[in-house]
């Protein structure tokens, strides 16, 4: 397999790999970069566990090609912190119990996130429609829920990506 | 309850959970060694066929392919325990389309499936088996290897299981009505977001394994074995684990594939299962079931006679020992008659899944006693169980208790009165066969379900350690896993309750099969909360003890007036005494004092009483009749927990088992053709519900103090699923009339009933 020289932006840091023409985004943020908080639940694009944010975003990244995205903007869910203060969602989802196994979380964070950054006050309705292609198996979206509503209007505009 | 407690039934952060937010915690897939292969598994299109021919040479000589394993380089892996598995590491028989025929390790996963695609496999196919008629007819070809079984019936004690109590067939005799239902449920999977992965590595011929199980010891012990290693010689840590509601029971196949590519190679080799693989590796069995239920004038029972057909699939995994409770512990019966056959079909390997097969002993018996009511004459369903439900004190065993056991605790009054008043039943009940309301082709309908479940099964055992410090923080060593329940973050709530140490100063050592104390049986029957309290509890009482001990030295005060609470030790006569702290008492004391471990072992109480789960739903759904669809508008779960030792643990528990259970009631089976190829193992066509799907699932605490448990907190995670199906039929009733006897109920199934579809 023919591989290319790749350059991204990802959490406000410009990466190189060298990767393979079929590599996915997914591949490499884990295999190359060791950003393993975005996770392959499926493989196909249907479960969200490997959701990140393409400038600003959500994509599933099994399913885009990473030479696709050369130069563009990538937030993972390791870039969402900043400076050891957890963004808001992630505190929300901690103080809520909106975590579990905590493997859908990245990515339900991520789209969480995407969502508000385009609507600051959606309705319960337009969050659980937004979140839909997050599955989680634990929590019954119950909390996730009710952590992304804590959170509306708190967001602070250098809290956007 | 008293709340005279500084840790337990407090909503303190899950352990972990800040890692699992920021993406730093690391899964089993998530990890990398150097020099680590990956490896890749060529499975068997055919359903059931003897493999005649395995060539690899190609794939051998392929660059950068490491180690290859055929069926012939394994003869004598033999997975084996009178509990679990009849299985060879790699299959000489395909026994499911997708069986584990050859395995791979290469420099990257890319070439190892090349290297698979080089493999040359000859089979010879055999008629697939599909229904339990088909494999148990004379001439039918035998699916387990002769030495394991002579037959397609599981003949093992623990899994044909027929037990009578009392004279059922007296009591038949003697009833006044009898109802003979059956019923019929599709095979369905768990769906835990993360598939299982293994990672295995040998140094000084120790064999280290991380790996997502949750069973981590009876994995050890069925691999050493195999392997011919004595068990000290096998590490298996399990770190996070990404959800696993029974899945991650039994892996004993993947950890000693990956063992063995590794010894070969002589590098580390990481398996991370497809989505697809991963639904093929275990299912919960589509099974039939036969309810009998003689009653009395007054609604009581006199017989009730469960028998089930378990198609258990290729591999002898499923426990027909599992459709328990709801059978004998949750009506009162003077006879019950408990009938199991489970047979090997050519299936994916059944096994356990929340709520096992008592997800539809639930099913069963909700919607018939349901229909009983009715015919009684009760004014509504409530009336039914309250009159009839198993009260503490009664013999209420199930198939895998001794005879006599009674129940210890019941709080299912509570939760129907608290499930009733939640719901609105009230304003909403028009009545047996009326709709809550009618709108065009819209029918709201309202339904209960009572039921019961394990907390624990006779035969948990467990041990826990918790090793003070230096500067008085300590170590809780613990062989539970983390399955995403909060588990580890409970049990150490339960050890700081008893110890007296701050919460926040122990950290949990969890699942390490190198550190903790032995638990056989692992992570199953909702166990934890009740048994793994226990040690727990007197782990953390024994080390309080000597911790008060070498402060009654040192302060020279006996040590009964003498008190730890949140790391303080206070005199309990002289409170206005200046507080000593664990800190400073472990620096003042010197590093010449005796070590303070507390330690204990626990069994699960079994006998003569026996702790139970109990709860009641109520369901609001809508039916729309042009469409078959099915909306859930109000779903409201009360739940005896004994004690909740973290209510947010506890209504997350709720809320995520009973959308899990709208999915087994609603969308959820995986389909097979004829041939026995599975025809959906992917998200797309095997339907787990979204945040859009369902709304609130409003969860109840009941809190009934069991008295056999530690904290009174008794194990419940599976009971939310398990409540559910049964809930969602009695609704649908309520809503169009029709009462359904197979899962999932589809549109489809909905129109056909209607007669808007063809039947």
């Amino acid at each position: 397999m023919q591989t290319h020289e790749l350059t991204l932006v990802v959490n406000g840091e410009e990466r190189c790999a060298r990767v393979a023409a079929n590599a996915t985004l997914l591949d490499v943020l884990r295999d190359h970069l060791d950003l393993t908080g975005a996770k392959n639940g499926c493989n196909m694009g249907e479960c969200g566990a490997c959701t990140v944010l393409v400038d600003g975003r959500p994509v599933s990244s099994c399913l885009t090609m990473a030479l696709a995205v050369e130069g563009r903007r990538i937030t993972t869910i390791e870039g969402l912190a900043g400076d050891g203060r957890l963004h808001p969602l992630q505190q929300a989802f901690l103080d809520h119990g909106a975590v579990e196994c905590g493997f859908c979380t990245p990515g339900m964070v991520l789209t969480a996130k995407a969502l508000l950054d385009e609507v600051p006050e959606p309705s319960e309705e337009e969050i659980r429609v937004y979140l839909r292609g997050n599955l989680c198996r634990c929590t019954g979206y119950a909390k996730v829920v009710e952590a992304v509503v804590a959170v509306i209007g708190s967001l602070g505009e250098g809290c956007r990506a | 309850m008293s709340d005279d407690f500084t840790t337990v039934g407090r909503r303190l952060p899950r352990i972990g959970g800040r890692g699992k937010v920021t993406g730093e915690v690391r899964y089993v897939a998530d990890l990398h060694l150097p020099g680590m292969l990956a490896a890749k598994l060529l499975r068997s299109p055919h359903a059931h066929a003897d493999v005649v021919r395995v060539d690899a040479a190609a794939a051998r000589q392929l660059q950068g392919v490491r180690a290859v394993l055929t069926p012939a380089d394994v003869p004598d892996v033999l997975l084996q325990d009178e509990e679990i598995a009849d299985a060879r590491a790699l299959a000489g028989k395909a026994r499911f389309a997708g069986d584990e025929v050859v395995a791979v390790a290469a420099d990257t996963l890319a070439l190892a499936e090349q290297a698979l695609e080089l493999v040359e496999v000859e089979y010879a196919p055999l008629p697939a088996l599909l229904t339990v008629a088909a494999a148990l007819e004379e001439g039918a070809p035998l699916i387990p290897p002769p030495e394991v079984s002579a037959t397609n019936s599981l003949v093992h004690p623990a899994r044909t299981t027929r037990r009578d109590w009392g004279d059922v067939d007296r009591g038949f005799a003697e009833a006044t009505r009898v109802y003979d239902e059956s019923f019929s449920f599709g095979c369905v999977q768990h769906v835990p977001l993360e598939p299982k992965a293994f990672v295995a590595r040998w140094r000084d011929g120790m064999l280290d394994v991380w790996a997502t199980l949750q069973r981590p010891f009876i994995a050890r012990h069925i691999v050493a074995d195999a392997l011919g290693l004595p068990e000290s010689s096998v590490r298996i840590r399990v770190p996070y684990l990404g959800g696993a509601f029974g899945s991650k029971s039994e892996s004993t196949r993947f950890v000693t594939i990956v063992a063995l590519l590794a010894r070969l190679a002589g590098r580390p080799v990481k398996l991370v299962l497809t989505r697809e693989e991963d639904m093929l590796a275990r299912t919960r069995p589509a099974h039939d079931v036969r309810l009998r239920i003689g009653v009395q004038d007054d609604g009581s029972f006199a017989a009730v006679h469960y028998s089930l057909a378990i198609r258990s699939g290729g591999y002898n995994l499923c426990h027909s020992t599992s459709a328990g409770p709801n059978v004998r512990t949750l009506f009162r019966s003077p006879s019950c008659r408990y009938e199991a056959e489970s047979v090997y079909t050519n299936h994916p390997p059944a096994g356990q899944m929340r709520g096992v097969l008592d997800t539809f002993a639930s099913f069963a018996v909700a919607t018939t006693a349901d229909r009983i009511a009715q015919d009684l004459g009760y004014p509504d369903p409530f009336a039914f169980y309250h009159a009839h439900h198993v009260r503490p004190g009664d013999d209420c065993g199930t198939v895998v208790d001794a005879d006599g056991v009674t129940c210890s605790s019941c709080g299912l009054d509570e939760c129907l009165d608290r499930a009733r008043e939640a719901s609105g039943w009230d304003g909403l009940w028009k009545g047996w066969d009326t709709p809550v309301r009618v709108d065009d082709g819209r029918r709201v309908g309202i339904g209960v379900s009572g039921f019961v479940h394990d907390s624990g099964l006779p035969w948990v055992v467990t041990g826990a350690v918790l090793s003070l410090n230096m500067d008085g923080t300590a170590q809780f060593l613990t062989p539970v896993t983390d399955l995403g329940n909060a588990t580890v973050t409970t049990q150490t709530q339960v050890v700081a309750e008893a110890s007296g140490i701050t919460f926040a100063d122990i950290r949990p050592v969890f699942a390490d099969t190198a550190v903790t104390p032995v638990d056989p049986v692992g992570q199953v029957g909702s166990g934890s909360a009740h048994v793994r309290s226990l040690a727990a509890k007197q782990a953390g009482e024994d080390a309080r003890r000597q911790i008060l001990e070498r402060a009654s030295a040192h302060l020279g005060v006996p040590a009964g007036e003498l008190d730890l609470a949140d790391s303080v030790i206070v005199e309990k006569a002289r409170p206005d005494r200046t507080p000593l702290t664990l800190k400073a008492l472990m620096a003042e004391t010197g590093h010449g004092m005796r070590s303070v471990v507390g330690s204990a072992t626990a069994v699960c109480p079994h006998f003569p009483e026996k702790a139970f789960n109990w709860g009641a739903h109520v369901a609001l759904v809508e039916v729309d009749t042009d469409t078959g669809d099915i909306r859930v508008l109000r779903y409201v779960a009360a739940h005896d927990v004994g004690r909740a030792l973290n209510p947010a643990v506890v209504e997350s528990q709720i809320q995520g088992g009973v959308v899990q259970g709208l999915g087994v009631a609603l969308t959820e089976e995986l389909a097979f053709a004829d041939d026995g190829t599975p025809r959906n193992l992917n998200l797309w066509d095997y339907k787990i519900l979204t945040a859009a799907d369902v709304g609130d699932v409003v969860p109840l605490i009941v809190e009934t103090g069991d008295h056999l448990s530690a904290y009174g907190a008794k194990g419940f995670g599976e009971a939310p699923l398990v409540g559910t199906p049964g809930c969602i039929a009695n609704a649908v009733r309520n809503a169009i009339g029709v009462a359904f006897t197979e899962l999932p109920i589809t549109p489809e199934k909905v129109l056909k009933a209607l007669g808007k579809l063809p039947a």
